[in-house]
């Protein structure tokens, strides 16, 4: 779905965000895109969206040049950005006027969304708290059916209820068809939704693989100590959260933040394993 | 699916940026009101809709500061750059708002007014603007439209201000270019030799009206090209 190759991007040329980029996200799977502050992940979602344009290489979506801002390209993704301006409109009226440009666009759906999360859709958007307002379009994101969905930050000003239908609509909106994005500081919102799990660090990606794949190389533990072989270790209640090497095949599951943790500890180690 | 225009397509974002400016086309009809009220109530026996009109070409020429000001935002501009159309629909749409949808409506709000003028006063509307003055005032409002279009997409904030700047500055360079060519290469002497020079009045008026003519249409024509070109190569 997503085809990146030898992409290259910056601000100022010395600084590079990004430099020969490869990478490859399929369809039927839900990214969780991590990595510390600056290292290009809203940057990253702006290319693929085409708001921004590679400085080099190729970034190929759903075989069109996002650059391009074709209708056909547009009408297949969403991007919902972290921070985002509403207009003057009911909530209601903004997808009444939005949807139709989106072909699997389904009104009904839209109200059940609106629904679920108890947002009024008679309210105008501007003068809906920072979550209502990011509820109403998550609404309208999810009820677009788009082929592509990006999601920046999602969950940030979601109240605890609203996090978890968050979680449990964006699951039921998955299938083979789609391709999800997400990406977050907030990993233990969606330790459960996000599989692979793409890590980037400053210039390139540090990790891009299944949870499944990772469980197989590496092993998630509360211990009353630290292993030798820990690759990271921080302490936490009943011990300390470890990860070591997965020596003995037995899958444990995945703690994304003590992953992310460990992989920025271990790049290049990580870099040897995965790649 | 057309990639380039589709005339659903093109519709949808007009209906859509009209529901979106509502509040501004609102602004017009409230300001339009207000002045003619005021007008009333000072000048108890007369009536001025052609200054009215005058404040109206301002509008016209300021419209995509007012309606478009945050579509190339790093962060308002989003929905609109991620709204599936092409760039030359959103461009004829912006065109479109600006070029033909404010001036209708400030010109009917004026006819409106001129109207009312000659029920209260008995005042006809030719009286105060002729066909060839509005024709002029036109063209003057599609060049500094144009100007404004270009403003809009080429500055992130203070787009007006940052605008009369350039404007400024490509004024002073293009006098100071001039006066240098006239200086340099003695063509003062010339100037005053063609100017001495027995040319019949009629010969060079046409031409002068030709160029004016073609001026009129390649400068408003060619920053409508640039703007689209702009659109297209805007990064958010």
């Amino acid at each position: 779905m997503i085809e990146i190759e030898n992409m290259s991007f910056w601000y100022k040329e010395k600084s590079k965000v990004f430099d020969s980029l490869t990478m490859q996200l399929e369809p039927g799977k839900i990214y969780g895109l991590l990595g510390e502050n600056g290292v290009g992940k809203t940057t990253f979602l702006r290319l693929i969206a085409g708001l921004l344009f590679p400085a080099d290489g190729n970034c190929k979506v759903m075989d069109y040049t996002p650059g391009k801002r074709q209708p056909g390209f547009l009408s297949k993704i969403f991007y919902l950005p972290e921070e985002f301006m509403v207009t003057h409109q009911k909530a209601d009226e903004y997808a009444r006027n939005v949807g139709p440009f989106y072909p699997n666009f389904e009104y009904n759906h839209y109200a059940t969304l609106m629904q679920e999360f108890g947002v009024d859709g008679e309210k105008k958007l501007h003068e809906m708290s920072f979550g209502q307002k990011k509820k109403a379009m998550i609404s309208l994101a999810l009820a677009c059916n788009t082929e592509l969905l990006l999601l920046d930050e999602p969950t940030n000003g979601l109240d605890i209820p609203s996090k978890s239908i968050f979680r449990r609509v964006v699951a039921r909106a998955a299938d083979d068809n789609k391709c999800i994005i997400i990406s977050t500081h907030q990993v233990r919102d969606l330790e459960f939704l996000i599989d692979p799990i793409v890590i980037l660090e400053r210039n390139n990606v540090l990790l891009n693989e299944s949870v499944e794949s990772i469980t197989r190389k590496l092993k998630f533990a509360v211990l009353s100590y630290v292993p030798e072989d820990a690759l990271y270790s921080e302490p936490m209640m009943g011990g300390y959260g470890v990860v070591v090497p997965n020596t003995d095949g037995e899958e444990s599951k995945v703690n994304i933040e003590l992953l992310f943790n460990a992989a920025i500890a271990n790049r290049a180690r990580f870099a040897e394993w995965f790649n | 699916m057309n990639e380039t225009f589709n005339i659903q397509r093109f519709f949808r974002i007009v209906k859509a940026e009209t529901v979106a400016f509502r509040r501004h086309y609102l602004f017009y009809l409230i300001f339009a009101a207000a002045y003619a009220a005021s007008d009333i109530l000072i000048n108890r026996n007369s009536f001025h809709p052609n200054v009215f009109a005058g404040l109206g070409l301002f509008l016209m020429i300021i419209s995509p500061f007012m309606l478009y000001n945050d579509v190339f935002h790093k962060i308002k501009g989003v929905n609109y750059s991620m709204l599936p159309a092409s760039n030359f629909e959103k461009w004829l749409a912006f065109w479109f708002q600006n070029v033909i949808v404010v001036p209708l409506i400030i010109g009917t709000l004026w006819l409106i007014l001129s109207g009312l003028e000659f029920a209260l006063f008995g005042r006809s509307i030719d009286l105060h603007i002729g066909t060839n003055e509005w024709h002029a005032y036109f063209i003057g409002v599609l060049g500094g439209q144009a100007i404004a279009m270009i403003g809009t997409m080429s500055f992130r904030r203070l787009k007006w201000l940052k605008t009369l700047g350039a404007i400024f500055i490509l004024q002073v360079t293009f006098g100071l270019l001039t006066n240098l060519l006239v200086y340099q290469f003695d063509l003062k002497s010339f100037i005053m030799e063609v100017q001495m020079a027995n040319i019949e009045p009629s010969t060079t008026s046409w031409l002068i009206d030709y160029i004016k003519i073609v001026a009129h249409i390649i400068f408003p024509f060619g920053l409508w090209l640039v703007s689209f070109f702009k659109l297209q190569e805007q990064e958010l």
